[in-house]
């Protein structure tokens, strides 16, 4: 080993040292799925169970759709349909809104602030 | 024709080449995620291992943190110098040179430390046991080429390992036989962590990790044991370089893993790891890995060598009769591993799937 080697292992060494214990605030596949009308929390599901659920909006209804871990409105009782043709959400953060109805469906992820360790 | 080669480092690039994409992995989303106040963090290397201390407490002055960081490498430093058996000037060291000699008095840490170690060696009916000193000696895992010892060899050895023989009175102690060791490998790494965490908290500290090598002590103010989600603590895989096994969540409390690829050497095909049976001064073949969560450090350490040694039904029947004790038995499977869990972690420990 030449002192060039060693001087890049003493570096990949601290590099990995630096990575044991670490804070994950990351936010990536959303895990539960919210639902408020008129800033009304109604309804609460988990993503990863399938489910149809209709909704009772501000002045109609709206059909739930959780499928694979995606979420999206299969029907809607508004002029629009904006919400309808919303793409299938799955992430934490993303959000699809029925502005008629006042209902807005949310993804959240898991929002604990984990931190990790390693053993063995 | 002998084959023996030593593995330890080659392993250790090959992990650390895996890591890599990792570590910047994790510094491009440290980098993005939103700013609270980051935790404190050193890493030294004592013990022969690598040391990380990691302080969640926030809005304290940073520097100060720091500086008990320091304090708390120098106390795991001060532990190494006292409990190593490499260093003849050392006060194991000086009691190994006198056996058969004479008596040597010690410090009453020490004589703690050995008394508790004794303790784990009755409850086990001595599958763990500090006078492994001479049978470690003689497969020195830690040399440059580690060979695997005669069986003549280590049958002379075996009547020098037997807890049994120490004569310890009060900070006093004897070891009758010429050739006795004691090796406090198996519980100094523990006691150190139990040591810095005691410290840090006496300065006013409530949040903090200590590992020494992959001895875990976790200490969370107001959370006990498993009854808290704040940490997870991911057990590394017993034969993947690259990949967790599982995991599962601590409030406060020590946690330790005794494996089988933690210090071995290959011999025409067959592995010889570092946890020897004091009975027979062989490795241990019914094991891959224990892991162990005890109210402290010190009780984790020994408590995985020792269930490791007692084997599945005798070493998953100890860890269920203490109490606030839980633990992993890894073992193999036919070509795969297969786990067993402890009452306390059934429901709690998840497995990981490799993706």
């Amino acid at each position: 080993m030449t002192i060039a080697d060693k001087v890049l292992l003493a570096f990949l060494v601290a590099a990995t040292f630096s990575s044991y214990v670490l804070v994950e605030r990351v936010t990536t596949q959303g895990s539960v799925v919210l639902v408020e009308v008129d800033g009304e929390l109604r309804y609460k599901a988990d993503l990863q169970s399938d489910a149809s659920v209709i909704i009772q909006g501000a002045s109609g209804k709206l059909t739930l759709q959780i499928r694979e871990g995606r979420v999206s409105i299969s029907e809607a009782d508004c002029p629009n349909h904006i919400c309808v043709r919303t793409s299938p959400k799955s992430r934490s953060g993303e959000l699809i809104v029925c502005a008629p109805n006042k209902t807005m469906i949310q993804i959240v992820g898991q929002t604990d602030e984990k931190i990790r360790a390693v053993t063995g | 024709m002998r084959e023996t080669k030593a593995l330890p480092r080659e392993r250790w690039k090959g992990r650390i080449d895996r890591w890599m994409p990792i570590c910047f992995l994790a510094c491009v989303l440290a980098a993005c995620s939103p700013t609270t106040e980051p935790p404190v963090r050193l890493d030294t290397t004592a013990m022969d291992t690598f040391v990380s201390v990691t302080v969640f407490d926030g809005g304290e002055d940073r520097a100060e943190i720091e500086g008990l960081i320091r304090q708390a490498f120098r106390e795991i430093g001060r532990v190494e110098e006292i409990a190593t058996d490499y260093s003849d000037s050392s006060e194991v060291g000086m009691v190994n040179t006198s056996a058969g000699k004479e008596t040597v008095s010690i410090s009453t840490e020490i004589a703690g430390l050995i008394r508790e170690s004794f303790s784990y060696s009755t409850m086990s009916d001595g599958a763990f046991d500090v006078t492994i000193g001479p049978m470690v000696k003689k497969w020195d895992f830690l040399a440059e080429n580690p060979v695997v010892p005669s069986e003549r060899e280590i049958h002379e050895l075996l009547p020098l390992v037997n807890y049994k023989l120490v004569v310890l009175s009060g900070a006093r102690i004897f070891l009758p036989l010429k050739g006795m060791r004691l090796d406090l490998g198996g519980i100094a790494k523990g006691y150190a962590v139990d040591n810095a965490i005691h410290l840090l908290r006496r300065k006013g500290l409530k949040e903090m990790i200590v590992d020494i090598g992959g001895n875990l002590g976790i200490y969370w103010e107001g959370t006990h044991l498993l009854d808290s989600t704040k940490a997870t603590i991911y057990i590394r895989h017993p034969r993947r370089d690259d990949e967790f096994f599982g995991s599962f969540d601590v409030g406060t409390g020590g946690v330790s893993t005794s494996g089988d690829y933690q210090r071995f050497l290959v011999h025409e095909g067959v592995r010889y790891h570092h946890i020897l049976d004091p009975k027979t001064g062989q490795p241990v073949r019914t094991m891959v890995s224990v892991t162990v969560v005890a109210p402290t450090a010190t009780m984790a350490d020994a408590l995985s060598t020792t269930a490791f040694v007692l084997g599945r039904e005798k070493g998953m029947r100890l860890i269920e009769e203490l109490p606030e004790v839980d633990g992993i038995m890894i073992f193999e499977q036919g070509d795969s591993l297969g786990y067993s869990l402890s009452s306390g972690l059934q429901g709690k420990f998840v497995r990981s799937h490799p993706n």
